[in-house]
């Protein structure tokens, strides 16, 4: 319906934002610079709030205002630059607003000190713009440009510190790996279209349309589905694509956060659910988004074991997490999988601004061998992160436990796929257990046990300061380590309580007082093409089945407890010994980047220098650019011989030309 | 021929007058001004004249419906909604030029009021030239237009090149005036009249006139002495000297004003004299078209190929605008596929001729964007434009050096830029005759546009890319960038908003069409 709601500011205010910041923001001072770019997110929020609501209350579907304009139209094909709001939209804006805007918050003191802080409230604002671009735009084509959009707010962010070598190369990474997957969802759209042509139908590429013709599709969906797929898997980093979201975390935390957590990382599984309609036609694009996904949510979780740094941890958590969204929207439970979106918003977000926060008091010092007992230093962080530590886990009545274990039924009772459902459910809870394993060690050796890192003694007190931001030096003292300031707690806070409470938004149907999950039914209307989708109905196995994924977890979280912050810690360094090439095969991360340098990487070098050389300096610059270059230059050379300047001689040449005119037209 | 005079006439050449005016005020203020004086004021004087005659003409261009077409003077002259056009642009070229002469002729020690004066002059002489319905009363407004123009091409009378350029356009002008006079005279001859509608109806009524061997001559003599005007190849020969001697607030006046009053009189005389119909040129295709195929090519070839080895940066522009000419020349012949004043063949053109128009609407505000940033290199009668003059400027001076490059784009004909619709229009009217020989007219132009490229962006790399060698002396001046921000801002206007101005293209071409 049409709506007087201001929807086109929900997008334009941060591009707003990131303009004047991005202009101006050099001659700003730090408190303009923040109150323009937290406005340029909170406003947002606001009118996102107030469009929920006023879905809510009115039980509207769907809220649009008349397209902007027409982007462009050439025949039958055109494209409007529009924005509408759907209930699955709804959901998507108030967690990248909101979450969004608590992360303003926090960068505002986490990089209060950095010389570009401008630059970088000015590319959040303008990663805010292009994700709502992405969720909002009202057809596919609005979708791709913001999800070039993000992309590209995703490599300037993770490069923020270009100057260091690694962090450039590691926004090249993150780049290049999307690129791939852009080329699948590029791919994709040209095969709809070319579906839509060859049915003679108009060459539509809204939402609205594609649904409504979404029947033609039958024989392409599964092409259309896989290539769109490929798309996902690079934005949402998944297995094979998954390299670049762990160097990553190259970027500053907050962005880690905001972009490779919570927001970014998950345009894959809306974009899944939103194309919705295209996936439920057919079996093995479904079958290959869940395997995708299974394999992803458990490998990436082993990886999880032997990493040392905290924010890489997360990461490799991150990938994890988001194979379980695959998995979910890959069998057709599309609001299972974006409950765990949202679910994983929350305490992921909360994780990553709580390293941040443990980051910046010790000085961007992120090796989790040099913390340890921090509890007692920062206890709004370390019990932020224990709380949500406890919701990726799957303790029972918090968030993470209600949207992993509904994936976990719904992958098992889905009749869709082609390879049954329990094998996925039997990887989902190997992988489950992994989590509850690295998270709770990453929580003991950060926050549990005895400082280790206190500074060598020759290095003396100097160590404090923010003069040296970004480098590694002695380490901080004990005594010297404090609590962040409430800009950076409060999200924090904000966050542990989603974590916590967010389960409450998508109650299961067995919990007394709930006939239904009113997370599911909100996004009934989006998911119509799913309704024939078969589920096994079965409550009784069903919380059977959670028992036994519960209890698995839990026993591993307590043997991880025992060894790293029990009785139990001389127990890792044992088992590495014993399973040392297991271990080494594990720390190294399985040589993926390795095999890709191997295999892509030094190959395509080799040939691009070719290209260069032989193709490129020899034949294209020789031969074809110098070449005419060269033979133009020539006969400009001969044409400049007529100006001479000599006057008799112009006189000649027109009254010649005329007769030359003359004649040549009565020869004719 | 029998010369009425009425009242109302006086209404329809209103903008001229009102230029005139105040051209005959600003040289007495010259007479009566202090010798030490700054004449900084008679050009602020002379830019409120050509807003005055600006606003005139939207005036009369909102206060009449549609396409309108008002004989006056007993139809020596005309005033219709394509004359409105033009003296629209004419107004705002004489406007630019005054705002940029000002601050340019006092570095140049040659602060004389007559500039002012003669710049309006030859304003009223172009927009009463385009009014003109009778080929005599056209030569003579030729003349208002070109005698100023000579003169000033020569302000600067301590730069020994500008005078030799005034002298050598004045002496080549005088012949082209020649020719064209001749060429009335053979079409005097053939059809008994000088009237541009009478001479269309002698052909309409006799259709073997219009083959006869001194009727083609005629027409052939007329176009050679407005192909001079517009510079076109073979009479091109003396642009680059003079547009490289003129002053260069003068350069951009005569590249906008004159080129444009060419255009605009060719249009006329083409589109309603000789139009398709009249001469049957379709149904044998012998017709002038083929004459302006091959001066199209050969024009475009011309000037973009010598434009490519200049260092000189006004004589690579004075190619340049060669260069452009032959496009243009490719609006005119797609406008001569067919004729305006048939039922079926009217919207092609209108089409064409629209896009000259067009063109030379962006053409006259991308010029003078970039004459305006090169305007203020030099000192004491001494341009200084060699290419590499213009080394590292782009980080001394960034709005200068953006709106030279925005400029410089825009002639290349880079989207966002008018240029860039104006050449799309152009090609587009052209590609929908769906003629073999129009595709292959295109590409050429399309070739030569690709090729036109280089020395555009040349000026850029050095802008930006190269390290200053010397010192140069570039002066600060608020005209040039008031007139760099009114550049600007139409060059944006027609690329990104083309509707609203293409619409009055059109409308004001259909007005030829009345009789």
């Amino acid at each position: 319906m049409e709506t007087n709601l201001p929807i086109h500011l929900i997008v334009f205010l941060p591009l707003l934002g990131a303009a004047i910041n991005g202009l101006l923001g050099r001659r700003f001072s730090w408190t303009t610079i923040t109150a323009i770019a937290c406005m340029a997110s909170l406003v947002p929020f606001i009118l996102s709030v107030q469009a929920f609501f006023h879905m809510r209350e009115t039980g509207a579907e769907v809220l649009r205002q008349v397209p902007l304009f027409t982007w462009f139209a050439t025949g039958t094909f055109s494209v409007d630059l529009g924005f509408t709001i759907d209930r699955l939209t709804a959901i998507f804006c108030l967690n990248v607003t909101g979450i969004g805007f608590l992360i303003h918050m926090y960068s505002s003191a986490y990089m209060k000190e950095d010389e570009g802080y401008f630059k970088f409230m000015s590319y959040l604002n303008l990663f805010l713009f292009s994700m709502l671009m992405l969720i909002m735009g009202e057809n596919l084509l609005l979708m791709f440009v913001g999800w070039e959009g993000v992309g590209l707010c995703s490599y300037l962010l993770i490069g923020f510190w270009y100057t260091d070598h690694a962090n450039a190369d590691a926004g090249k990474k993150a780049f290049i790996t999307n690129r791939i997957g852009d080329f699948g969802f590029l791919l994709g759209m040209f095969f709809i279209l070319y579906a839509l042509n060859s049915q003679g139908l108009p060459m539509s590429l809204s939402f609205e349309d594609l649904q409504a013709n979404a029947g033609q599709f039958s024989e392409l969906a599964t092409i259309i589905g896989l290539l769109l797929f490929v798309g996902a898997a690079g934005k949402s980093a998944q297995v094979p694509l998954y390299v670049w979201l762990p160097d990553a975390m190259a970027g500053p935390t907050p962005v880690s956060a905001l972009i490779h957590a919570a927001t970014m990382v998950t345009a894959g599984i809306y974009m899944v659910a939103r194309m919705n309609f295209i996936y439920v036609q057919s079996p093995m694009a479904m079958t290959v988004v869940t395997a995708i996904g299974a394999i992803t949510a458990l490998f990436a979780a082993t990886m999880g074991f032997a990493q040392n740094d905290i924010k890489k941890v997360l990461a490799y958590s991150t990938v994890s997490q988001l194979g379980y969204m695959f998995m979910g929207v890959g069998v057709g439970a599309y609001a299972a999988g974006l409950f765990h979106v949202i679910t994983h918003a929350f305490f992921k977000a909360c994780l990553f601004l709580g390293s941040g926060s443990v980051i910046h008091a010790l000085h961007h010092e992120q090796d989790t061998r040099k913390m340890g007992g921090l509890l007692k230093k920062m206890p709004i962080t370390g019990w932020t992160f224990a709380l949500s530590t406890a919701a990726i886990a799957g303790l029972p009545l918090l968030s993470g436990f209600f949207s992993k274990d509904e994936i976990l039924w719904k992958v098992f009772s889905n009749q869709t796929t082609l390879i049954p459902g329990w094998v996925f459910w039997l990887v989902g809870v190997a992988g489950a257990m992994c989590t509850a394993f690295y998270m709770v060690r990453v929580y003991a050796l950060t926050f549990t046990g005895t400082y280790r890192g206190e500074p060598e003694e020759k290095h003396g007190h100097d160590a404090h300061g923010h003069d040296d931001h970004g480098h590694h030096h002695g380490g901080v003292k004990y005594d010297d380590i404090h609590e962040s300031p409430w800009t950076m707690t409060l999200p924090l806070v904000v966050l542990a309580f989603g974590a916590v409470f967010g389960g409450l938004l998508g109650l299961p149907h067995w919990m007394p007082g709930h006939p239904t999950n009113q997370f599911d039914h909100w996004l009934e209307p989006v998911f119509g093409a799913a309704h024939g989708l078969k589920f096994l109905d079965n409550t009784s196995l069903e919380l059977g089945l959670m028992a036994v994924s519960v209890g698995l977890a839990a026993l591993s979280a307590l043997v991880a407890w025992h060894m790293y912050a029990g009785k139990g810690k001389h127990l890792p360094g044992q088992i590495a010994e014993r399973i040392r090439p297991v271990y080494t095969l594990v720390f190294n991360k399985y040589y993926v980047d390795e095999l890709y340098a191997a295999v892509i990487v030094r190959p395509i070098k080799a040939f691009a220098r070719f290209s260069w050389r032989v193709i490129d300096d020899g034949l294209i610059d020789g031969v074809l650019v110098n070449g005419p270059a060269n033979l133009v230059h020539l006969t400009g050379r001969l044409v400049r011989l007529f100006t001479t300047g000599d006057v008799q001689r112009y006189a000649f040449f027109v009254l010649g030309g005329v007769w030359l005119l003359v004649v040549v037209w009565l020869a004719e | 021929m029998e010369i009425t005079f009425q009242a109302s006439d006086l209404w329809g050449i209103l903008p001229a007058l009102i230029l005139i005016a105040f051209a005959s005020v600003a040289a007495l203020m010259e007479v009566f001004a202090r010798p030490d004086q700054s004449r900084g004021f008679i050009a602020g004087f002379g830019a409120i004249g050509s807003l005055v005659a600006l606003a005139v003409s939207i005036w009369q261009w909102t206060g009449i419906e549609g396409a309108y077409q008002v004989p006056l003077f007993g139809k020596m002259l005309v005033m219709d909604a394509f004359s409105t056009f033009f003296n629209g642009i004419f107004a705002v070229g004489a406007l630019l030029a005054c705002l940029l002469g000002g601050r340019y002729l006092r570095e140049h020690k040659a602060d004389f009021g007559e500039y002012t004066a003669l710049v309006l002059f030859a304003a009223a002489g172009m927009g009463l030239m385009v009014q003109s319905r009778d080929l005599v009363v056209m030569f003579v407004n030729l003349e208002i237009m070109s005698i100023p123009i000579y003169v000033l091409s020569g302000f600067v009378r301590k730069n020994r090149r500008g005078a030799e350029s005034a002298l050598k356009y004045f002496l080549m002008g005088s012949v082209a005036s020649a020719v064209l006079l001749y060429g009335v005279a053979f079409l005097y001859g053939m059809t008994g009249s000088t009237d541009l509608v009478a001479m269309r109806e002698a052909f309409d009524a006799d259709k073997a006139l219009g083959t006869s061997l001194l009727v083609k001559v005629g027409m052939v003599f007329l176009l050679g002495g407005l192909a001079f005007k517009v510079a076109l190849a073979p009479f091109h020969l003396w642009t680059p000297d003079v547009y490289d001697g003129a002053p260069t607030p003068v350069t951009a006046f005569m590249a906008a004003g004159v080129k444009a009053a060419g255009f605009a009189v060719m249009v006329r005389v083409f589109a309603v004299t000789f139009g398709f119909d009249a001469l049957e040129f379709g149904a044998d295709g012998k017709g002038w078209v083929g004459l302006f195929y091959a001066l199209a090519v050969a024009t475009m070839f011309a000037g973009n190929l010598a434009a490519i080895p200049q260092v000189n940066v006004k004589r690579m522009l004075a190619y340049s605008s060669i260069a452009h000419a032959g496009y243009l020349l490719v609006g005119i012949i797609t406008g001569a596929f067919g004729d305006l004043g048939s039922a079926t063949s009217a919207a092609t053109a209108i089409g064409g001729n629209s896009a000259v128009l067009y063109y030379l609407l962006t053409y006259a505000f991308s010029t003078f964007l970039v004459l305006a940033a090169i305007s203020l290199f030099g000192k004491d009668g001494e341009e200084f434009v060699h290419i590499s003059d213009f080394a590292g400027f782009g980080f001394k001076r960034p709005f200068v050096a953006l709106a030279l490059t925005l400029g410089l784009l825009s002639l290349a004909g880079i989207p966002p830029l008018g240029g860039f619709f104006a050449k799309f229009y152009l090609f587009r009217e052209a590609m929908a005759l769906q003629k073999p020989e129009m595709v292959w007219l295109t590409l050429l132009a399309i070739v030569n546009s690709m090729i036109a490229l280089y020395y555009y962006l040349r000026v850029i790399v050095f802008l930006y890319m190269k390290e200053p060698t010397r010192e140069v002396p570039a002066f600060e001046s608020k005209g040039a960038v008031a007139v760099m921000i009114v550049a600007l801002a139409a060059v944006l206007l027609l690329g990104l908003f083309p509707d609203g101005y293409v619409e009055m293209a059109r409308r004001s071409v259909e007005s030829l069409a009345l009789r």
